[in-house]
Parts: structure tokens; C-alpha cells; sequence
């Protein structure tokens, strides 16, 4: 996590205002210091991460002192600071240094909500289970160079709460579902590199012997086109389309990720869908030189299973 | 190829190529951004060159993509539990609102059948999905009328129900807004109410005449809690609140008792305004439904579900000839074998080891194996699909709403043909891969001899 010297940034004036903002009761015991300090890690998490691509949060390692902009500007800060949730963030911290009234408020007012996001995200048995393994790192059992380490010290006021918790579920719950997926077929593993290597064997010799070679060169020259489409378009316009196809996500899910209605998340998925088909026939009949029947034949094809793969197991043989 | 298959291809294609992009990834997260900008992403707090960035950086990366597919549903979650929470607000207030608000509904269910016993009631609306293996209604009174939701429902908000239901539903405004599936099918013509729909198509237990049969508490009871899950189904939890348990055909009714039940003409139990409704249209239609009642056990015998049709504009010829019309097509029915649960519609094939299922709204499975395993087919809609025809092991028909008609010749491809109308389909029989007649809603039959190219109205 990006630090800063005390003060570099913020300063206790302005980190007392926003303490102010956050109206963290007194039992809390969140010195106005502790707050600055806080604001400080935010700012410069986000004004030193532009250089540090997309590094950042619990898997990020510590980042550089040394800010990307000497001096980043001061309006942009400021502005930076007000759209902070403040009050999120001083509970974090709160929380973090293990004040037992944060505490409560905490579990009184989060719990309920992270078990019904546990539950949204992993299912009605496993979600409880997923929302109890956070308590742990969020109150911080584990130690770092013999200090208590909290999740919370990676909360930035950036987004709500709430939302952040989400995150962090999402988050063990898709690395324990990859988990899984390493550790599963293990024993399988040998099997299935068998059987993967038979079926790339059997694709080779069947684009090399088959009479249905025409198939095969097709759907390569289909693979290799449309992957170049998909290349030229907008990283949004593609990440519609991820969502869609490969995340099964409704449109209205979709709508929520990229803040658009759902109806046009709708005509900009079709619309995509259409570009890409232009691509692709004139790709295919322009640099391919095919004609519409073996544009149609082209079709029929990718209808039926093939492996996409399919390029590589052709060039393979060549 | 037509345009529609070229588009399914295009679709297949995308799927697999941004899929094995995905697959490219490592996967080990080392360059993802932690939990904190992905929530400020979701909370929309970054500025529009971060937000350029991540994009960037999601649209090729899984692992991120994974944690973010997973961040609506979590948020969901809230929105949908405050919206159902905030929808039923105002039945807390006041005390006297819900024994108003009941009043009113029975008002206006009351004055619905009284204005549907004006109307002929079309044969075809007696048609609706039905399991071969579901007994009739001992005693079945028409159905909602096609139009009467628009002269007698002030609004769609407004669910009829039968006078002797045990219970009033009706849903609140912002309910109706809770779920497209609620309104789509609430504004259709011919169901009352939205798992009318459902029961009659996905669950497919019973015709939607069945629901304005006579109460039978014991049956009351059996279907209460299917009646609240299929609320749920359609229309989300809202609606899942609104359900209220309706009168139904006992699917666990064995056909003797179903049989002997036919003696009596009018059940006793019915309560005055549905005697009354009962004993008016007995007088006009005795005759017709005394010569029905030789031909209703006949077909009781066979599992076939027949309906007594009594309407008083409808002559007792008329009648007849329709029911046998809908017994021809209930014996049709009958060879695609169809077989629905609660919530999945299985569809058998001629060979018992071949079965399709819908599991729920745009996914279809098959089993090879009798039903041991399944395995999930591709198909391109989302809709809600209400009733499947297999007449062999490879020829498949399901059809649902908004006009989704599916085909499948070859057992696992599925392709869309285009309907007749955008209307919600209720049942399919089909002959083969290129012939098959859909019912609408509403009653209307379409027929095609071309694998859905042409098609021409029923008669």
C-alpha cells in the first residue's frame, strides 16, 4: 500500500474537516492524526498509481514513495478528498486499529448485509461461509513484521463500504473457485493431457488426411479473422461482449457494470455484433478472397463443434 | 443460410473466441487491480482515464471479470430486497387498506365473470398446456375471457381470480414493475393472472380452465406452495408476495377419483356466486355436457385431460364438435409425452433414454441417459419457454414467450424460427420436423407444413 510522509498531502486542517464530514462518533477514539494519515495512504494510492499500471490493494506490493507527479496538483487533491466517503473511512480505520465500539457498530450494521451478499454471490449454504472468512482479515489476526495487519488498512474511501466488501467477497470467492479448479483434477490431470493430446493428434491428422480438410482450413481462416476483429474493438465494446458470452451476465448485470441502461446495453452489444460481422465478411472475401457460398459454407461450419484451437493444431501440422 | 442462423453462428463464434481469449489469461492476478478499485469502478468513482484503463484491462482479463460478475448480484441483492420491501410498504400502513384493497379486487373479479359469462368463449382458449398424465377438473367452468381483462381490469395491476379463491391477490403498483415477465404476461390476453401462464405452459399441471374450477380445500392446500414458487419464478419476489394460492387441478388425483367426481355437475362446495354461475349455464348447456360426460371418461381412461366447455352462446353442437376438436389435440399432445415438475418442463422423446428439459428461461438440457445426467444445449433466447414437442428422438419443438419458437432436427442444434406472431405460445404439437401447429394465448392455432417458413391459421 502507497504511504506518504504525514502532512505531504493532506493536511491535519483538511483531514479534520473531512473527520468532521465522516461524524465518527467519539467513542471510536479516531484522532484527527490517524484520519490524516489515512487520507494520506488514499492519495497517494491514487496519485502515485498511475505509474504503477494497475497495481494496487491487498495483492499490490508496496508501491514506491516516490510520486509519479512531483507534485501532484492541489486542486486535484482537494477535489480527490471531497469525493471520499469519509465516514466509510473512518470507520475503517476505526476497525482497523481495533476500537470495540467500531466494532460493534460494524458488525451491527455490515453483518446482515455481507451475509446476504455472501449468499448472492456463493449460494444459501456456502455464502455464510464465505462472509464468516472475512471477519478474520478484516480484524486482522495476521501479523506483519509483528504488527496486526487489517484488511481494513486497504479500504481508500473510494467506493462505499458496502460496495468494498462486495469486492473482497467476489474476490475469495472466484480464488476459491480457481483454487479448485488447480486442485481438483490433479489426478486427472494426466488423463485429460492425454486425452487433450490425442484429440490435438487427431485434429492435426484429421486437417492434414480427412476429406473434410476444406472444413478445417475454413474454420482456421474464420478463428484467425474474427480473433483480429474482436482485437479492433473498443476495450468497452469487447468487455460487453465478455460479459455476455463468457460471464453469462444479463443485460440488465451488464447495464450495472458499465452504468448504461440495459436497453442500450442491448443496441451496443447488436450494434458490436454487426461490426464484427462486417469485419469478418470483408475479411473473409476481401484478404481471404471467398466467395459468398464458401462465406455460407463458412458458417454452416462454426456451427457444429470444433475447437477454436483449431489454427493451432493446423499450423501445428504444417 | 437465413440471416437468424448466420447470426446464431456469429454468436457461437464470439462465444468461443472471447471464451479461449479468457482461457489465454494466466490467471494469476498479479496485474489486477485489488478489491478497492474494483469497487470504486462498480461505484463509478474513478475518473474517466482510470475508468478507460480498467476497461482496458477487464475486457481481457477473466479473473477480473469473474470478481466483477459477481459484484451486480451481491448489490442485486439489496436493490431487489429494498424494492419489494419498499413495494409492500404501504400494505403496513394503515389497517384498513388491505380489507379495502381486497374489496375492490373482489368488485372487480366479481364483475369480470359476470361480464365473461356475456361472452363466447373461444375453443381454442380451453386449449392450453396440459400433462398427458394431469387428471381434468371434475367440473370445469370456462376460462378468462380473451378481452375481458380490458373491459372489466380497471387495470393490469388488478388480477382477476375466481370468487371462491381463497384469497384476493392483487399487486401493488410497484410490484407490477418489479419484473418484465409479470407485466409482459399480465398483459397478455387470455391469463388472469401471471403464473396462470406458467401453470398452464412451464409447469404445464393443468389447463388454465382448471384455475376457475370449484375450490377443493384439500387441493388448496397441496398447490399452495407451487402456486407461491411459480409466483416467484415469474415475477420475482415481488410477485412472489402478491401470489396467493388458486384453485387447481390436484395432479396427484388418481383418475378413478377424477372420474367419480364427474357425477356431480356442480360441486358443492362452490360458494353462491359460483352456484349461481354454475346452475345458469347448467341450464343451457345439461345437454352438452351430459353427451360430453361418456366422451370425458373415455378420455379420462386414457389420461386425457378434456374440459366442459358451458358457455351460453356456444350451441351444444358447436361445443361438442370443439371438444372434440381439443381432444384430437390433447391425443396429440399426448405423443410428445410432455411431463412437467415444478419448475422444469421435461419433454420425452419417443426413446425413454432421450429427455430435454428447460431448466429455466433460455436453457435447455438433454439426457441420453433416461434423466441421469444432463447436459446443457445452446440456445439463443433468453425467454421463458412454455411447452415442448418431441416426436422423435432427434425433432424437438418448444416454443414460450414473446413469440420463441425452437427447433432442434438433429438433436443439439437449435435454431429459431420465426413465429407467426410476436405473441406468447402455450403449447406446440408437431409431427415432424417440418410440421406443427402452435397455440397463442389466446387461443389462436398456427400450423406449418415448412418448418416454420409459412404458417396458416389453425382451424
Amino acid at each position: 500500500m502507497p504511504s506518504s510522509p504525514a502532512g505531504q498531502f493532506v493536511s491535519i486542517e483538511l483531514a479534520r474537516g473531512l473527520l468532521q464530514k465522516g461524524a465518527a462518533p467519539a467513542e471510536w477514539n479516531l484522532t484527527v492524526e490517524r484520519f490524516q494519515l489515512a487520507l494520506e495512504r488514499s492519495v497517494a494510492h491514487r496519485f502515485t498509481s498511475a505509474t504503477s499500471h494497475l497495481s494496487g490493494g491487498a495483492s499490490s506490493n508496496t508501491l514506491s514513495n516516490t510520486p509519479s507527479h512531483a507534485s501532484p496538483d492541489a486542486r486535484a487533491i482537494r477535489a480527490y478528498l471531497d469525493s471520499l466517503h469519509a465516514a466509510d473511512l473512518a470507520l475503517a480505520c476505526a476497525c482497523s486499529d481495533g476500537n470495540a465500539a467500531a466494532w460493534d457498530f460494524f458488525m451491527t450494521r455490515f453483518r446482515p448485509e455481507l451475509y446476504r451478499a455472501g449468499r448472492a454471490i456463493a449460494g444459501e449454504s456456502a455464502g455464510r461461509e464465505l462472509a464468516d472468512s472475512l471477519y478474520a482479515e478484516l480484524y486482522g489476526l495476521r501479523e506483519v513484521a509483528g504488527q496486526r495487519k487489517s484488511l481494513f488498512d486497504y479500504f481508500l474511501g473510494r467506493s462505499k463500504l458496502t460496495t468494498w466488501l462486495h469486492a473482497i467477497l467476489a474476490q475469495h470467492h472466484v480464488d476459491g473457485i480457481r483454487r479448485a479448479r488447480r486442485t481438483e483434477p490433479l489426478e486427472e490431470g494426466e488423463a485429460g493431457e492425454h486425452a487433450y493430446a490425442a484429440q490435438q493428434s487427431s485434429l492435426a491428422n484429421s486437417a492434414a488426411s480427412s476429406p473434410d480438410l476444406e472444413r478445417n482450413r475454413f474454420l482456421a481462416i474464420l478463428q484467425t479473422v474474427l480473433t483480429a476483429a474482436l482485437d479492433a474493438l473498443e476495450p468497452r465494446d469487447r468487455l460487453r461482449l465478455a460479459y455476455y458470452y463468457v460471464e453469462g451476465l444479463t443485460l440488465a448485470e451488464i447495464g450495472r457494470l458499465v452504468g448504461e441502461h440495459e436497453a442500450t446495453v442491448s443496441r451496443k452489444l447488436e450494434r458490436t455484433r454487426r461490426k464484427i460481422r462486417k469485419h469478418v465478411e470483408g475479411a473473409l472475401r476481401q484478404e481471404k478472397k471467398l466467395s459468398a457460398a464458401q462465406l455460407q459454407l463458412c458458417y454452416e461450419y462454426a456451427r457444429e463443434e470444433w475447437p477454436f484451437d483449431l489454427t493451432r493444431a493446423l499450423s501445428q501440422e504444417e | 443460410m437465413a440471416a437468424r442462423e448466420e447470426d446464431k453462428a456469429m454468436a457461437g463464434l464470439l462465444r468461443r473466441s472471447l471464451a479461449q481469449d479468457a482461457g489465454g489469461r494466466s490467471g494469476s492476478g498479479e496485474d489486477c487491480p485489488g478489491p478497492e478499485i474494483l469497487a470504486a469502478y462498480f461505484d463509478r468513482a474513478l475518473d474517466a482515464q482510470e475508468t478507460a484503463r480498467y476497461d482496458w484491462h477487464f475486457s481481457r482479463c477473466s479473473v477480473c471479470r469473474e470478481q466483477l460478475a459477481a459484484m451486480p448480484r451481491a448489490a442485486g441483492v439489496d436493490v431487489a430486497e429494498k424494492k419489494t420491501a419498499g413495494a409492500w410498504d404501504w400494505l403496513a400502513g394503515p389497517r384498513w387498506l388491505m380489507p379495502a384493497a381486497a374489496m375492490l379486487v373482489a368488485l372487480l373479479v366479481f364483475a369480470g365473470i359476470a361480464w365473461r359469462m356475456k361472452k363466447p368463449v373461444a375453443p381454442g382458449n380451453q386449449i392450453a398446456m396440459s400433462r398427458p398424465d394431469a387428471v381434468p377438473p371434475p367440473n370445469s367452468v370456462p376460462p378468462a375471457d380473451p378481452v375481458s381483462r380490458e373491459s372489466s381490469a380497471p387495470s393490469p395491476d388488478v388480477v382477476r381470480r375466481p370468487e371462491n379463491a381463497p384469497a384476493l391477490e392483487v399487486a401493488p403498483p410497484a410490484a407490477a414493475s418489479a419484473s418484465r415477465a409479470m407485466s409482459r404476461v399480465s398483459h397478455s390476453n387470455t391469463a388472469s393472472r401471471p403464473d396462470e401462464l406458467l401453470s398452464s405452459g412451464a409447469a404445464s399441471a393443468q389447463p388454465p380452465i382448471a384455475q376457475a374450477a370449484p375450490s377443493q380445500p384439500q387441493t388448496m392446500a397441496r398447490q399452495k406452495n407451487s402456486e407461491m414458487v411459480r409466483g416467484s419464478m415469474r415475477a420475482g419476489s415481488a410477485s412472489a408476495a402478491a401470489a396467493a394460492p388458486v384453485t387447481t387441478v390436484d395432479e396427484t388425483a388418481s383418475v378413478s377419483s377424477a372420474a367419480s367426481a364427474l357425477d356431480t355437475t356442480v360441486a358443492p362446495a362452490a360458494p353462491p356466486a359460483k352456484k349461481s354461475e354454475a346452475d345458469s349455464m347448467e341450464s343451457d348447456t345439461s345437454a352438452a355436457v351430459q353427451a360430453d360426460e361418456a366422451k370425458e371418461a373415455n378420455a379420462l381412461k386414457t389420461k386425457l385431460p378434456v374440459t366442459v366447455v358451458p358457455a351460453q352462446s356456444v350451441s351444444a353442437a358447436n361445443l361438442t364438435a370443439s371438444r372434440a376438436k381439443e381432444s384430437t389435440a390433447y391425443a396429440n399432445l399426448q405423443q410428445a409425452q410432455i411431463s412437467s415438475s415444478l419448475m422444469n418442463l421435461q419433454i420425452q422423446t419417443p426413446d425413454p433414454k432421450i429427455l430435454w428439459m428447460v431448466a429455466s428461461p433460455g436453457s435447455i438440457e438433454k439426457s441420453d441417459d433416461g434423466g441421469k445426467t444432463w447436459k446443457p444445449e445452446y440456445v439463443e433466447t433468453r425467454a421463458l419457454i412454455l411447452a415442448g414437442a418431441a416426436p422423435t428422438p432427434k425433432i424437438c419443438w418448444v416454443v414460450g414467450v414473446n413469440g420463441t419458437i425452437l427447433r432442434t432436427t438433429n438433436g443439439s442444434h437449435w435454431k429459431t424460427i420465426s413465429p407467426p406472431a410476436e405473441m406468447d405460445f402455450v403449447r406446440v404439437e408437431a409431427a415432424g420436423a417440418l410440421t406443427a401447429t402452435v397455440t397463442a394465448t389466446d387461443g389462436r392455432r398456427f400450423s406449418t407444413s415448412d418448418g416454420g417458413k409459412r404458417w396458416s391459421i389453425a382451424k
